[in-house]
């Protein structure tokens, strides 16, 4: 089926209309983004268990952005009462009129901007699911859970903690111009076992995800998810510390979207071009990786969680292919930057929820496939590692340098996985350096979308990522 | 939709016991490159949030099951949603607990919360830095909120209370003819501290040149490592958390009441403190986010655990039904001036990408953005690239804090914090 678009938003669709309206008389630009989404997030532990509706993207309410004088401001709400919204539009104006009194006062500039174009547009897009987190059999699925959490319980007397946690979330989303009214509604959910094993004081955890641009009937797959992740949480407690050192290095699919979301995600938003932030902007045509590499980011890049029909400014989803054979080609941007910038807004433009502002933020961030087997990869290494499962990471856009948590690293001498682990490891490096030792890709690929992302250390989306296995050189600790 | 209202349906649902949580919150956003307004935003958000608890049919087990809603929803919906919630709560069963009954409680003080004169303070201490071609702000973002929160349970209690918090995101940048690099803070804080602020941020300024013409930093092996500032928290967090009952119960913890946490501990000790107020906190409330109100408690003497803190299920399977949240904290001072805790051979860590401590396993990693390597001849070289790692568990025997101490958002701490024979990875 088709998922169904919000009966609430079309309820207040012709009232906010209204408001975009009359503030349309006085002002440069008007929009309102409207949103609507419901969510369900089941967690089950063998200690503790919980249900609730609230997931990332659960929301409800309307932002109003305007333009006046080469100035944008937003005003984000909930608590109107839209059977009047002529009460809607005096707080506004008075609203804004309080913080145009104090910005006067402290004698503050603006960063002057043209304005935001407003063609005509009219769209309705739904995205297929089986099911909906809204109206799923919730005792069936709490009762699989159940079963796997007590199954990864009963694996080992070493396992202390066995989660289960399954998510979806219903999204509803309508944006409103004078000329514009674009409204969208589709299914992501997300599922995820988590192992914690415990020996002589040590304290180990491993997990798996699965995710897609589909409703709880994704839940199926998590069952599978047990034994890997179990087995992964065991060989932690007897994994060793990494001597430090550069190493040749393979990245499994989950550590490639790492790297491509770390390197080429933020270092290439367009907001940080305004700001002066980004050392991409300085190498649009310029070699940043070697001839394997290839990138592209885009909501229509991938089938999985943030795969819009259109962003939280109106703007169509895209493909943008950042990297092509290692020249770097293109930035992402939304609508505002892109104005700035004197480019096109490439559908990048997303806010943590109607109440927070607009950043340029990834979608599928993605390295393209290349011709090697992942067996022939690891037959290559003379002495390195295999480095799986990813915890956290973070980039300087600025500097170019890069930081990523890993799970744990296989060994392999002689072009052979020897059953030695490692972990945790710490991957930093110089992303061009990075990417620029990339000298083979394997010919599958895959796409993880059960992470967040921030900008800087807030404003929380949901972003996908992966790729191929990729062998490079890497700096390890 | 008022709370009264739903309160009303959830005591005709027959759910064995039930939490409502109102927040209101009203925030104002600027958002500046260099000085010039990018852009100025306002956002008024009311939330509900509704726990439904549900007492197994043989009463030795307690499901719940929680529901967010804005302020716009209709009776019949906030009754259907009470509905579904007790079925979900059925589904699931943890073992028997009970929400706590009302505290005796300070009365409430309604925090006048001006968001105008607030958002005035921070524009004028960040345009009052020390600016100069070399270093200066490149961005900056601020938010300030007047939230107001009210709890309301099964069991008689009902507290509001009224507070600012605040939040100011900073981007300073430095250059020379050769490149250009940034910090990136972030500064959580109640009301404006413009002080603290300023302080902080003049530090910054300071580190600018020196990141300019850092070296690479080189491959140490083991070395002794000082942290400071936001990092330094992190390392504290090992600690807190470590008495909080959930890890306890989940075995992710091994403290225990009267025992010290390690054997062998032969550098400073840490004692960990709760705190109702601490000023300049985000966190200045009087009750945890169940009700439960907020004392000044001992947790850990001398890394020994004195008393355990947590919310209510957790904290009733340990027995320990004298426990709350915690908000603010505070470390003791240890045994060092700021010259010995610096004393060579060391590595002070100033900036790092993104520093992290798992609270759980004890591991602890980090890249470098700027770090001075102190020489055991005294001489001191700025540093970057390369990381950190190690475990929290072999650190805390010889750990060294200052007894200088400095607050940061709701944690009050040794300003300086030196771990022992910490990995560092090379950049060169």
């Amino acid at each position: 089926m088709k998922a169904p678009f919000s009966e609430y938003l079309e309820g207040i669709a012709p009232a906010v209309k209204k408001a975009v309206d009359d503030l349309s008389r006085d002002h440069d630009y008007v929009s309102a983004l409207c949103t609507d989404s419901k969510g369900l997030v089941i967690r089950i532990g063998s200690r503790s268990r919980s249900i609730s509706n609230k997931t990332m993207t659960t929301e409800r309410g309307v932002v109003f952005r305007v333009c006046k004088d080469k100035k944008y401001s937003e005003y984000a709400v909930n608590t109107t009462d839209w059977s009047n919204p002529d009460a809607v539009i005096a707080e506004i104006r008075k609203e804004l009129e309080l913080q145009d009194d104090l910005l006067k006062t402290s004698s503050v500039s603006i960063f002057e901007t043209g304005v935001l174009e407003d063609e005509p547009i009219e769209f309705f897009g739904q995205k297929e699911t089986e099911l909906l987190p809204e109206k799923t059999d919730l005792k069936t699925l709490t009762e699989k859970l159940i079963a796997i959490s007590d199954k990864g319980m009963g694996m080992s007397d070493k396992i202390i903690e066995c989660i289960a946690r399954a998510q979806s979330t219903h999204i509803s989303k309508m944006f409103l111009t004078k000329n514009r009214d674009l409204r969208q509604s589709y299914v992501y959910s997300e599922g995820m076992v988590a192992a914690v094993a415990s020996a002589d004081g040590s304290v180990k955890e491993d997990y798996k995800t699965v995710s897609g641009i589909r409703g709880p009937e994704l839940f199926d797959e998590m069952e599978a998810l047990l034994e890997p992740v179990v087995n992964g949480a065991l060989e932690l407690l007897d994994a060793k510390p990494i001597e430090p050192g550069e190493y040749e290095i393979i990245t499994s699919p989950e550590v490639t979207g790492l790297i491509a979301h770390e390197a080429f995600g933020h270092g290439v938003e367009m907001d940080m071009f305004v700001k002066h932030r980004a050392l991409g902007a300085d190498y649009i045509g310029k070699r940043v990786a070697s001839d394997n590499v290839t990138m592209h980011e885009g909501a229509l890049c991938a089938d999985n969680v943030t795969s819009y029909f259109f962003d939280d400014e109106g703007v169509m989803a895209g493909d943008v292919t950042e990297i092509e054979k290692g020249i770097l080609k293109s930035g992402i941007c939304d609508s505002l930057a892109a104005l700035r910038l004197g480019v096109k807004p490439t559908g990048n433009g997303k806010r943590e929820n109607f109440a927070h502002k607009v950043y340029t933020r990834m979608t599928n961030t993605m390295f393209d496939s290349g011709s090697y087997t992942k067996d022939e990869m690891i037959a290559s290494v003379k002495y390195g590692y295999l480095l799986e499962g990813m915890q956290s990471g973070m980039e300087d856009p600025k500097h170019w340098g890069i930081q990523c948590i890993i799970q744990k690293g296989r060994e392999i001498r002689d072009g052979k996985l020897t059953g030695k682990v490692v972990a945790p490891v710490i991957m930093t490096g110089y992303v061009p350096e990075l990417l620029g030792n990339i000298t083979m890709c394997s010919t599958d690929r895959m796409v993880f979308g059960s992470g967040g992302c921030g900008k800087g250390h807030k404003e929380w989306v949901k972003v996908a990522d992966g790729g191929p296995y990729l062998k490079t050189k890497g700096r390890l600790g | 939709m008022k709370i009264e209202q739903i309160k009303e349906l959830l005591e005709k649902s027959g759910a064995f016991a039930w939490r409502i949580t109102q927040t209101k919150t009203k925030r104002w956003e600027f958002y500046f490159i260099r000085h010039d307004l990018d852009q100025n935003r306002s956002a008024d958000i009311e939330n509900y949030q509704i726990t439904v608890f549900v007492k197994s049919e043989d009463g030795k087990g307690v499901g719940s099951a929680t529901a967010e809603m804005g302020p716009d929803e209709t009776p019949e919906y906030v009754e259907l949603t009470i509905k579904d919630l007790l079925f979900q709560a059925s589904l699931i069963k943890d073992s028997y607990y009970e929400l706590k009954a009302p505290a005796a409680l300070s009365e409430a003080e309604e925090t006048d919360v001006d968001l105008n004169r607030i958002s005035a303070n921070f524009m004028d201490t960040v345009k009052k830095l020390p600016e100069t071609d070399e270093v200066f702000m490149n961005s900056y973002e601020i938010f300030v909120s007047d939230v107001k929160r009210r709890i309301v349970t099964s069991t008689g209690i009902d507290v509001t209370e009224k507070y600012p918090v605040s939040l100011l995101e900073t981007v300073v940048n430095a250059r020379n003819s050769e490149h250009e690099i940034e910090f990136y803070k972030l500064y959580d804080s109640g009301i404006c501290m413009k002080n603290d602020l300023k302080t902080d941020l003049e530090k910054t300024f300071e580190y600018g040149p020196s990141r300019l013409v850092a070296g690479k930093t080189p491959s140490l092996g083991k070395a002794d490592v000082v942290f400071s500032g936001e990092d330094a928290v992190r390392v504290y967090e090992y600690f807190k958390d470590g008495l909080d009952c959930a890890f306890i119960h989940m075995k992710y913890s091994s403290f225990k009441k009267g025992e010290p946490i390690a054997e062998g501990i032969t550098g400073d000790k840490v004692t960990l403190k709760t705190l109702k107020n601490l000023d300049g906190s985000s966190m200045n409330m009087l009750t945890d986010p169940e009700g439960t109100p907020i004392e000044d408690r001992v947790l850990m003497e001398d890394d020994i655990p004195k008393a355990f803190h947590g919310g209510t299920k957790f904290s009733y399977y340990l027995g320990e039904k004298d426990t709350f949240i915690p908000g603010n904290y505070e470390v003791s001072g240890g045994s060092c001036d700021k010259d010995e805790i610096l004393k060579g051979p060391v590595l002070e860590c100033v900036f790092f990408s993104d520093f992290q401590v798992d609270t759980m396993s004890g591991d602890l990693f980090g890249e470098i953005r700027l770090a001075f390597l102190h020489e055991a001849d005294g001489t001191v070289r700025p540093v970057t690239g390369g990381s950190i790692s190690g475990n929290m568990k072999d650190f805390v025997r010889n750990m060294k804090m200052s007894k200088e101490r400095s607050r940061y958002d709701n944690a009050l701490i040794p300003t300086y914090t030196r771990l022992a024979d910490v990995t560092v990875t090379g950049a060169e």
